[in-house]
Formats: C-alpha cells, structure tokens, sequence
C-alpha cells in the first residue's frame, strides 16, 4: 500500500458536476496525488482514454451523466485494447432497486463502488483498494 | 406493490354472492280494503297474519313492526300494510331514517282518502326516490301519460300498474320482478361507486409515479449538493487555511440555499392535500417553468434543450399542484421518446374569440422525437393504453385530459407536428381584461 508513487500516478475525474469534481481532486490531493485528467461526461473521458500518450492510473466516473453516462464510459475501458484493465471507481447517488440489479450485474467490471456523498476516508479506501486491485490485475497478466 | 395498489387488487367488479342473503325483500301494500290487503299478503307470504297499522294512533304507527314470517318461503317478502296514505308516508319516512327502506310498495289507486294513490306515490317517492310503485286499480280512470306526468319524467322507470282482479301469479310476479329490479339497481350503483374509488386510487397512483420520478430527480440532485457541503467541510478543516474556509463555507452556504429551493418544489409536488380544496389564480408560466425545473436533471441526463418560443404572461383559475402533475407528465413522455438527445418547445400565449368575449390561454408543447405512428394516435389518450409495457399504467395521458378539461373547463390535443415530432396544445379559459393582452 505504501509503495504509491504520487508523482507519477494520473486519476482520472469524470463528472458533470464541477463542484463535485472539484472536491473529489481537492480530497486526492489531501490525500497526496497530484496529476489529475478532468472529465465532464464519458466522452470526453474516452477521448482521453483513446489518446494512448496520457498516463491513466485510476478512472473516478460518475454513473448519471448527460451524454456518456458511466456505465458506457466503463464499457469502452474494458473493451479497450491496452487499457482494459485500469481501475475504475464509480460514484452514484441512486441507490434504487434498478441500479442495484445493474450494480450486481456489473460487479465483476466494475473495481469499486462508492455512493454520494462520501467521507474523504471512504474515497481514500476505495481508490488504495482500486490500485491495488489494478496492480494484481496486472500482474497476473 | 404499492399500498394504493395493493387496495386496488382487492375490488373484485363480480357480483357478490353474499348480495343474495343482503337483498331488500321488503314490500309495502297500501290499501283501504282490508280483505284485499289481506288477500295480496296472503299471495306473497302465507302463514303470516296481517295486523291492521291502523289501529294505532299516527304516532304508534313508528312502533308497529312488520311481522317476520315464522315459516319462511323462498320468496322471503317482508310485507307491511298500511290502510291511509298517512299510515303509508310515515312507514316510509321511518324507513328511510331506519335505513331499512322498502324495495316496492302495491298502492291502491282509490284509497277512499283526500289523496289518491298517485298523488302518494308522488308524495312518497318524494321521500324514497328509489322505492319502486305498482298501482293496483279497478278502474282505468288514469292513462298511462297522466300518471307520468304527475310524477315526473325522472321516476318513469319507477312504476307499474296492474289490473284489478288480478291473479295470484301475476301480483307474486310482479312482486318478484320489481323486487330484483330495486336490488339490481343497488348492485349497479354500488358498483359504479366501487368504480370511481378505484379510478380515484388510480389517480392517486399515477401521481405517485410522478412523484418518484421527480424523486430519483432530487435525491439525484441532493447527492451532488451534499457531496458539495461534506466535501467542502472536510478540505476546509484539512486545510486550515483562511481563504480556503472562506471559499468552502460559500460554497457550502450555495448549496445549502439550492437544496431548499429543491425541496421546497417537491414539497409542493408531493402534497397535494394541500391545494384540494381550493382553485387559485395560477400563473401558467410559472406551473411550467418549475415543473420544467422539477425535470432539470432528467432533461440533462438525456441531453435535452428546452426552449421558450412564445412566453406570454398568462394567469388562470386552476390548481397549480394538478397542473404541475400534467406537465412533469408530458415533459416525462417528451423525454422519453427523444431517447439520447433532442429539444423541446415550449409556448405560451393568449387567444381572444372573434368578439373578445372570450379568451383562452394556450400552450403548445413540442417535442422533436419520432411522433407518434398514425394507427396509434387515435387511442393514446384512452385510459390504460400504453406503449411502455411495465414500465407505464397507460393513464398519464388519460389523466392529463381529465385534469385539463374536467379540472380546468379546458381543451387538451395533442397531434403529430407537421415537421418534426408532438405537439400538445392546452387551452384553458381565462378571464377577459379590458385591455388586449
């Protein structure tokens, strides 16, 4: 867990919400990151995605978006040729029974789930789990 | 399931069984003869003596019961004689107030009395409008058109007559006849009530679909403005710097004003018991625009503009909650027929009939989806049609139009726009000002 390296690891933030993700960046960076790619729907976020020049650690989505939403953003990462295999954390604020189905379904794509609004420690725990998992993955590659 | 619906489920629209064992079997003679009452009583329940009402002072009459047959026949009348008219409109009164009323009554024509049995009839069915009348006469002293007249158009299909002498078979006939007559028409009404509760629960329900659509909207809406609040805090207190704080309580303090204008509108959305009782002046514009408000985020999510073409400041009588209930409806359907993006046009203006006598507000709400398919058009508007399968009851249209024209005295249309899309047009009648608006 120790073994970070804040200098070089990029997150990416999608969400259409500015002050949201302004918080979001403001907690990683308390927690020590410092280079961050910002995203206001999953388009944007794949264009990002498909620029195989940028370094993408960690993708932070919003699921409700206008345009792109999440899930679809979640989609193309995973079918992507190179970048299949990036931690991706998404961010909800609905809990209802529809979403919930779709969250089991989509439980083995998806890194970590996490729900609006959060503590700073919650986010904390989710991204070093997402690294974490992300590393394993590639790993065992 | 919801607890409306669950309550719903629970009318079964067959006919009880238990109906049969509940059913009014109660039948008044008003006659002068007592050989002939007694014979009439005989006909429709033997065994059973009958005891002159007569006897008693008017007063005592409240107290005499009708004598339960000891050996009941399938027929099963319960038979009361009364010898005068007044004998006759007191029963009756006191059935009415006792909620046991009689199902039917054989009256004399010629009771010897300052009234005669078409006059009581009248009289009586002045009290019960629901007892059925069969007049028994020797003479045909009354046409059938005079007797109508005399007690009206509306109770036409509440009287017989029949011939004296008479048969047995046919006064027992006749007897069992109007008897289910008088029960089937309870049936029937019973059941239109059970009717209108249910379309009522179902206009409850509808409104709770609308209510949880513009609930996933706010909690949507909350869970960003409290990310907002928590967020800020945490980085102010982290941060222990004074112009961060400074910038974090601002924020705060935005988000905190935001979400109270949020609930403040779904409030009033969700608390319908609230404007019930009273129609208000209502400004159109401003029913549209919050309920236009209460749909930001779904318009968002589907990427749709929405645009003022005409925005003409109209007030009207109306209730501001069923109006708001109409359009998060139509702005529902817009947005789900313009699946990934697309615009909706919105206009209000006010129209003036030739004479300027009468005036109307009219709004036009378009959307640029696929319209509607020509052979479905016609049947959209009827009550649980629907082409959302699960997803819809099929009475959001269906309860629109009844708010618009039952509600509101207005017109509701709605019909393919010639270039791209529907258009719905609303009138409502608003009240002519001297000026020209």
């Amino acid at each position: 867990m120790a073994d970070i390296n804040f200098e070089r690891t990029v997150i990416m933030i999608v969400d259409d919400d500015i002050e949201t993700r302004n918080v979001i960046k403001n907690y990683l960076i308390m927690f020590g990151f410092m280079n961050f790619i910002e995203a206001g729907d999953g388009a944007e976020a794949y264009g990002h995605v498909l620029d195989s020049i940028k370094r993408i650690d960690l993708i932070i989505s919003d699921w409700e978006m206008p345009k792109t939403d999440g899930l679809a953003l979640l989609r193309a990462v995973r079918s992507h040729k190179v970048r299949h295999a990036t931690p991706f954390i998404m961010v909800t604020s609905q809990q209802s029974q529809e979403r919930m189905k779709i969250t089991k379904a989509k439980l083995n794509a998806v890194d970590c789930y996490i729900v609006k609004p959060f503590r700073a420690d919650v986010l904390k725990d989710k991204v070093w789990e997402a690294l974490t998992l992300g590393r394993l993955k590639k790993a065992a590659s | 399931m919801s607890q409306w619906a669950k309550k719903l489920n629970s009318y079964s629209l067959e006919p009880r069984p238990a109906l049969l064992e509940e059913s009014n079997r109660r039948i008044l003679i008003v006659e002068d003869e007592p050989a002939i009452a007694e014979g009439i009583k005989n006909i429709l329940s033997p065994v059973t003596n009958v005891v002159p009402l007569h006897r008693s002072s008017r007063q005592k009459t409240t107290t005499a019961v009708p004598i339960e047959s000891s050996e009941k026949k399938q027929d099963n009348f319960e038979v009361v004689w009364a010898r005068t008219p007044a004998e006759a409109l007191a029963l009756v009164r006191k059935s009415v107030e006792q909620n046991n009323p009689f199902a039917m009554g054989f009256f004399d024509v010629l009771l010897g009395s300052d009234i005669d049995g078409i006059e009581l009839v009248r009289q009586v069915q002045l009290l019960d409008s629901k007892i059925f009348a069969v007049f028994v006469t020797a003479y045909q002293d009354r046409s059938v058109d005079s007797i109508q007249q005399i007690l009206g158009a509306d109770n036409l299909d509440r009287w017989d007559y029949i011939n004296k002498p008479f048969s047995d078979g046919s006064i027992l006939q006749k007897a069992r006849n109007t008897v289910s007559l008088w029960n089937l028409k309870e049936q029937q009404k019973r059941q239109e009530e059970q009717l209108a509760e249910a379309s009522n629960l179902l206009r409850q329900g509808e409104r709770t679909n609308v209510v949880a659509a513009v609930g996933r909207s706010v909690a949507h809406e909350f869970g960003n403005l409290l990310q907002h609040i928590i967020g800020h805090a945490e980085i102010a207190l982290h941060k222990n710097d004074l112009h961060q704080m400074h910038q974090s309580l601002k924020t705060i303090l935005k988000a905190g004003e935001t979400a109270t204008s949020v609930l403040d509108k779904f409030k009033k959305l969700n608390n319908p018991s609230e404007s019930k009782s009273d129609e208000k002046p209502v400004n159109l514009n401003q029913c549209i625009n919050e309920s236009a408000d209460l749909m930001t985020y779904e318009f968002k999510k589907r990427n749709i503009k929405v645009t003022w073409i005409k925005n003409h400041q109209c007030d009207i009588v109306g209730d501001h909650h069923s109006l708001i209930q109409v359009f998060i409806n139509l702005f529902t359907n817009s947005s789900h027929a313009m699946n990934s993006s697309g615009q909706i046009d919105l206009s209000v203006a006010k129209s003036f009939s030739e004479d300027l006598s009468e005036a109307w507000a009219e709004v036009r709400i378009r959307d640029h989806g696929p319209g509607i398919p020509k052979d479905v058009l016609p049947f959209v508007m009827n009550p649980f049609y629907t082409t959302k399968g699960q997803q819809g009851t099929g009475l959001g249209l269906a309860i629109c139009k009844e708010i618009i024209e039952v509600e509101h005295n207005g017109e509701f249309s709605l019909a393919n726009h010639p270039v791209k899309g529907l258009e719905i047009v609303i009138r409502i009648p608003i009240k002519v000002e001297t000026k020209n608006g």
